[in-house]
């Protein structure tokens, strides 16, 4: 399974490539935000995104709504990984059309139960 | 009659304790510390501005530059003796700074909550500003916690919430 991280610190990134490598993931592609993601997935379009929500250039809630928006990329599931906890900012990630979302800091246990519920566990 | 904005509640060390533990994957210990005075000596401190969506100052996260250098160096699974190096440097360099800064950002939801002003990082800066300094003394929430993680060598830690 290909997985895009979209996040724009670089230690967020290795630590998410870590956590996925130690649960047998490791066809992983990094973007540093939004329109680096779209980028890169015009190269090769992943399975699941884990998504950060504040990043430059183009923020999370921007880059899931643009995704959504392609139908090509209709069947790539979105995760939020984020600080961001609020139950409205969740309702937007949700509405905008994320799948799952985790609050950092998040653990390989997290990660796998989320993978679980969309079906790519 | 109007019962005014609640004020923020402000992390126990048990839940620094295990936010910490989870984030950097490593064995935390925290304890409550006593007030320290960040005007006294601020440029031995970092500091995470918060602001609101209006992206006014309304919280902040100090800590020593050892806890800063620890936590940094921790995150990445660094050797304990980058963070070493750093604080006897006195500062932290790009890679540590950059490791720390996405803890700091993670910090923010310890200190969010459904009830207050949402707050998020906007920066992070050396030494402790005067308006954080502003801050800490009229902000309702402030709180200080000493701060090891297996490893390494720990330090202090200021969270102060309006």
């Amino acid at each position: 399974m290909r997985i895009l991280i979209v996040d724009d610190s670089r230690s967020m990134r290795m630590i998410l490539k870590r956590m996925l490598a130690d649960m047998g993931h490791t066809d992983v592609v990094e973007a540093e935000h939004g329109a680096d993601a779209l980028d890169r997935m015009l190269e090769s379009t992943p399975e699941l995104a884990l998504v950060d929500w504040n990043m430059p250039v183009m923020n999370g809630l921007e880059f899931v709504t643009e995704l959504r928006t392609k139908r090509e990329y209709d069947k790539v599931k979105v995760m939020m990984v984020t600080s961001e906890s609020s139950p409205r900012l969740v309702y937007e990630a949700l509405k905008a059309g994320a799948d799952e979302y985790a609050m950092k800091p998040v653990t390989r246990e997290v990660i796998e139960d989320k993978l679980q519920l969309l079906g790519l566990g | 009659m109007s019962l005014g904005t609640p004020a923020r509640r402000m992390p126990i060390p048990e839940d620094v304790r295990d936010f910490l533990g989870d984030l950097l994957g490593k064995p935390v210990s925290v304890t409550k510390a006593s007030k320290v005075d960040f005007s006294k000596e601020p440029d031995k401190f970092v500091t995470g501005l918060y602001v609101d969506d209006k992206n006014r100052l309304i919280g902040a996260c100090i800590t020593d530059i050892s806890l800063a250098a620890t936590t940094g160096a921790a995150l990445a699974m660094m050797p304990a003796a980058v963070a070493k190096e750093a604080v006897e440097a006195g500062k932290l360099e790009e890679g540590l700074r950059d490791n720390f800064y996405e803890v700091v950002n993670i910090m923010s939801r310890l200190l969010n909550g459904p009830s207050v002003p949402h707050l998020r990082l906007t920066d992070l800066v050396d030494g402790v500003p005067q308006d954080v300094l502003d801050l800490v003394e009229k902000a309702k929430g402030r709180k200080h916690y000493d701060v090891t993680v297996v490893g390494y060598a720990g330090g202090g830690m200021g969270l102060v919430g309006a």
